[in-house]
């Protein structure tokens, strides 16, 4: 429990530092390296822990940069967009795009450690 | 196993990493989704409203000094530098801080290399820009203007821009370059004279030779001098009728035009794209005697196609040579429509017809060599390369060039005409065209301005003027072809030197109007002068109702406060709907109506012609108007889907109901009967109920619905950013020109006494991030009518207006 808490601070962590100065894949490979360092029953451990972790850092910033009456102007035009979806629903589908790519990454990275 | 497990992890990771990056993964037009979706770099981080901390003091390399830019309330910047450079340098800065996507797509617009960005879809407009030749007009306006000695300042304007450009990293992109996909380049004085090609597009880019020809030869000469007279004897000209020529110049009249008309076989061609017609403009000016502050006025609104951002972007410069106010264009430096401490000056389109067509006369197969005055000539070509986004190879096009001009209409089929275009655009400007505007920027007086005006080439433009003296003057500005009578109005046999223009008229032999007796200058896009003016020229758009209006009521007001001058800008009452109403109703079999349509014609008949929103009196006129005019003019509009054909002006329309009632062409060809005016009006006032009939039910049906207005976002594509169903009065042949998806632009009123009084509005907002509490701001006081007080700053302490930020620039 300790390593899976241990490995999800430090996905989220790294993935989130990280994002603020690469591109939006820099959250694929830095969750693949933290899972090839922890050693799980199942590899579907680390595919949650890198999904929750990097949905979470999705989820905390897409909701605080759009948290203010006046964010609303382009998040209900962007919602336009995207057949008329709400700002908690463009939170939602945001967060779960990144949450996937950095499960699967973290899958790959665990798939990876058995191998060694 | 293991092995197995990890490699498809592996694959389906990065497939999925890929597909997500990439645009368009699925060959259908959809951004890259992660990076647009990402919290870091994507569209969230546009969310993002202007805030002081935006306006915090920079350091820019190549300022010379200390810039202050004090952002008021509309987040209009007033810029206070120590040279004009520093100055332009800001408000390049500044412009691509508000307004870069802008900048960015009107230019690859004009140059042709949108497809690099919107992929195929794009690829048909740009072979067109190509082959008319825009970006290499572009490039050699810009080698002309490097000669020049104010060419220092536009590179300051650019350098400043790409400051700009060069702070931005992928976060900070605009929206637009997000959901499109590509990333912003730096800008150059190269785009700038793109954004002028562009302006000249829309503004001196009307031609109607391909269908004057067609007409031409379909009627027969008599016939069509009888449908399409080039002088309307009711115009009122921008130069007041009357003025005496003194000019050493007489009009050269070729005995045997016909013999340089392009007759033969009828061409084909489809008509190249082309602002609407009664896209236009109004200017005007009154001096102390009509006003009753005893100063002059000056009103200015130009209509254009509207977008969001908006094309005019206002702003203030204060420098020790100068302080000027007004609206400015993305890649000008300085103000193009505006007032400084001295003068004011407002513009309106010109469309004189300056694109001509020849018919090219190849001597071989491979279309190498033409005949030119009885010998071969070599035609140049020119490979262009269009990347288009999407496929890994550019395309190529080959564009041959006359001496005349591209060609841009080519047959396969020999029986056909190629046809190169001679448009007064793409000829290579004079060094000192460019500083038109920073000139009048500066100008002190009637000569200051004259002189500013004698630099300027395309488009050409009625260029109003008043200053605080009391001198109010017009003139028309531009390059403006010498042409034979009728030269140009058809296409014309390109192998006959004798068939070009033979030069420019000279700056002193422009009309102009200095100090008028009737006390007002004024334009609305109407014919320049009388007939007497000894140079030819010809177009089939000018306009015949709003000039002859603003005139009429200008010439019957007095003690004018500017609350009347807003009026007059804001009027929506149509001269035409005035003259052709009446006319209409007295030829309306009125015992054939049933009483709905007898209802009908009584609320036609106590409307006043203003084209008000609310009302359905526009609605039953215009529509009765288009019927009338298409089955009148049925002769004409048989042709209208397979060729060019030319139409009938409103004016002769209306001249067909009062003095030729007889004439044939109210016949129906294809009916046994002889039709008179009565059987045509009121045959199409019946149709006019029946396509109206289910649509009035609704008592709600008025012109706000049937006209409709919108304001879209410059991609055309993105809605949401675009605005709709906007509720305001108008109708394009109105002062008040607001049509579908055009209109006023931008309106100004100034009043010039010891203290400038100014007033204005666009129908947008200063900035064009669609996040931005600026962005659109504007649009419903300007649909209300409505004008803001203009903050002319004294100097930067200037406190009789609130202002937002203040920023420093330093070096």
């Amino acid at each position: 429990m300790k390593d899976t808490l241990l490995q999800f601070g430090l996905t989220f962590g790294l993935a989130y530092l990280l994002q603020l100065f690469l591109p939006w894949w820099s959250l694929v490979v830095v969750s693949a390296v933290v899972a090839l360092f922890f050693r799980h029953k199942y590899a579907a451990t680390s595919f949650f822990v890198g999904l929750l972790a990097v949905a979470l850092g999705w989820f905390l910033l897409a909701f605080f940069v759009s948290n203010s009456p006046e964010h609303q102007v382009l998040i209900t035009k962007m919602g336009e967009l995207f057949n008329g979806l709400s700002r908690t629903s463009l939170i939602f589908t945001t967060a779960t795009i990144g949450g996937i790519m950095g499960g699967l990454g973290a899958l790959t990275g665990a798939l990876g450690r058995k191998l060694i | 196993m293991k092995y197995l497990y990890f490699l498809l992890s592996l694959a389906l990771t990065v497939t999925l990493t890929l597909l997500l990056n990439v645009n368009n993964p699925f060959g259908q037009e959809v951004p890259a989704v992660a990076p647009l979706l990402s919290p870091f770099q994507g569209f969230w981080q546009n969310a993002k409203v202007e805030k002081a901390s935006d306006y915090k003091k920079l350091k820019l390399k190549g300022l010379q000094e200390e810039v202050q830019v004090i952002y008021d309330e509309r987040l209009v910047p007033h810029i206070f530098a120590q040279n004009d450079a520093d100055a332009y340098y800001a408000q390049g800065y500044i412009y691509a801080k508000h307004r870069l996507w802008q900048m960015d797509i009107a230019t690859r617009a004009a140059a042709g290399t949108l497809s690099e960005v919107l992929g195929e879809r794009m690829l048909d407009y740009d072979l067109l820009q190509r082959r008319r030749g825009i970006a290499k007009a572009a490039e050699r306006a810009t080698q002309s203007w490097q000669k020049a000695e104010h060419y220092p300042l536009l590179q300051a304007y650019t350098d400043g821009a790409n400051a700009y450009i060069n702070s931005l990293s992928p976060k900070d992109y605009p929206i637009e370059y997000k959901l499109l996909g590509y990333a912003p380049e730096e800008w150059s004085v190269y785009k700038t004279a793109l954004f002028q090609k562009s302006m000249a597009l829309s503004l001196n880019f009307r031609y109607h030779d391909l269908a004057a020809t067609n007409s031409l030869q379909i009627f027969g000469r008599e016939t069509f001098d009888f449908l399409y007279p080039e002088y309307n004897p009711k115009q009122s000209p921008v130069i007041p009728a009357g003025t005496v020529w003194t000019t050493d110049s007489t009009r050269v009249i070729e005995q045997d035009t016909a013999a340089n008309i392009l007759i033969g076989s009828i061409l084909p061609y489809e008509p190249l794209p082309m602002s609407e017609r009664g896209i236009g403009s109004n200017n005007w000016a009154v001096n102390g005697a009509k006003t009753l502050s005893g100063n002059p006025i000056l009103c200015n609104d130009p209509h254009l196609q509207l977008t969001l951002p908006s094309i005019w972007y206002e702003l203030q410069i204060h420098t020790p040579a100068q302080n000027v106010y007004g609206v400015a264009l993305p890649g000008f430096p300085g103000v193009i429509i505006g007032f400084n401490e001295h003068i004011a000056w407002g513009i309106t389109n010109v469309g004189q017809d300056v694109t001509d067509w020849y018919a090219i006369d190849w001597l071989d197969e491979q279309k190498m060599t033409y005949r030119f005055n009885g010998k071969a000539r070599d035609a140049e070509i020119v490979l262009e390369e269009i990347k288009v986004k999407g496929r890994k190879e550019a395309v190529i096009d080959s564009v041959r060039y006359t001496h005349l001009g591209p060609v841009v209409y080519q047959s396969e089929e020999a029986d056909y005409y190629d046809l190169a275009m001679h448009w007064l655009s793409l000829e290579t400007p004079n060094p000192s065209e460019s500083n038109t505007f920073l000139a009048l920027n500066r100008a002190k007086n009637y000569e200051e301005y004259a002189a500013a005006l004698s630099q300027y080439e395309v488009p050409a433009q009625n260029i109003i003027f008043a200053d605080k003296k009391g001198d109010i003057a017009l003139r028309i500005a531009g390059k403006l072809p010498i042409k034979k009578e009728e030269q140009g109005r058809f296409v014309l046999d390109g192998s006959k030197q004798s068939n070009e223009w033979e030069g420019y008229i000279p700056f002193h032999e422009m009309p102009y109007s200095l100090n008028p007796k009737r006390n007002f200058v004024a334009s609305a896009n109407q014919r320049t002068t009388d007939k007497n003016y000894p140079y030819y020229y010809n177009s089939e758009s000018f306009d015949n109702y709003r000039g002859r209006f603003i005139n009429r009521e200008l010439a019957a007001m007095d003690s004018i406060e500017i609350k009347d001058m807003m009026d007059l800008q804001k009027s929506s009452k149509s001269l035409l709907a005035e003259e052709a109403l009446p006319l209409m109703l007295s030829y309306l079999d009125q015992e054939k109506l049933n009483a709905v349509q007898s209802g009908l014609v009584k609320i036609l008949e106590d409307w006043d012609y203003h084209f008000q929103i609310d009302e359905v009196a526009p609605v039953l006129f215009w529509e009765w108007y288009q019927n009338f005019d298409r089955s009148l003019w049925d002769e004409i509009y048989q042709y209208e889907d397979s060729i060019q054909i030319l139409k009938v002006d409103y004016w002769k329309t209306l001249e067909m109901m009062e003095q030729h009632a007889l004439n044939v062409f109210w016949d129906q060809p294809e009916t046994p009967v002889r039709e008179t005016p009565n059987m045509i009006l009121t045959s199409a006032f019946e149709q006019t109920y029946d396509s109206l009939q289910v649509r009035l039910a609704d008592k709600n049906y008025t012109w706000e619905e049937y006209r409709g207005s919108y304001i879209a976002h410059l991609s055309r594509s993105i809605a949401p950013f675009g605005r709709y169903d906007l509720p305001v009065d108008g109708f394009k042949q109105a002062p008040n020109a607001v049509s579908k998806v055009a209109g006023p632009s931008w309106r100004m009123v100034v009043e010039m006494g010891d203290e400038i009084e100014a007033y204005g509005i666009y129908p947008g907002g200063q900035s064009g991030h669609p996040g931005s509490p600026y962005y659109e701001n504007m649009v419903d006081k300007w649909v209300e009518g409505e004008y803001y007080k203009l903050f002319f700053m004294k100097d930067a302490n200037d406190n009789r207006q609130p202002v937002l930020f203040e920023q420093r620039l330093k070096p």
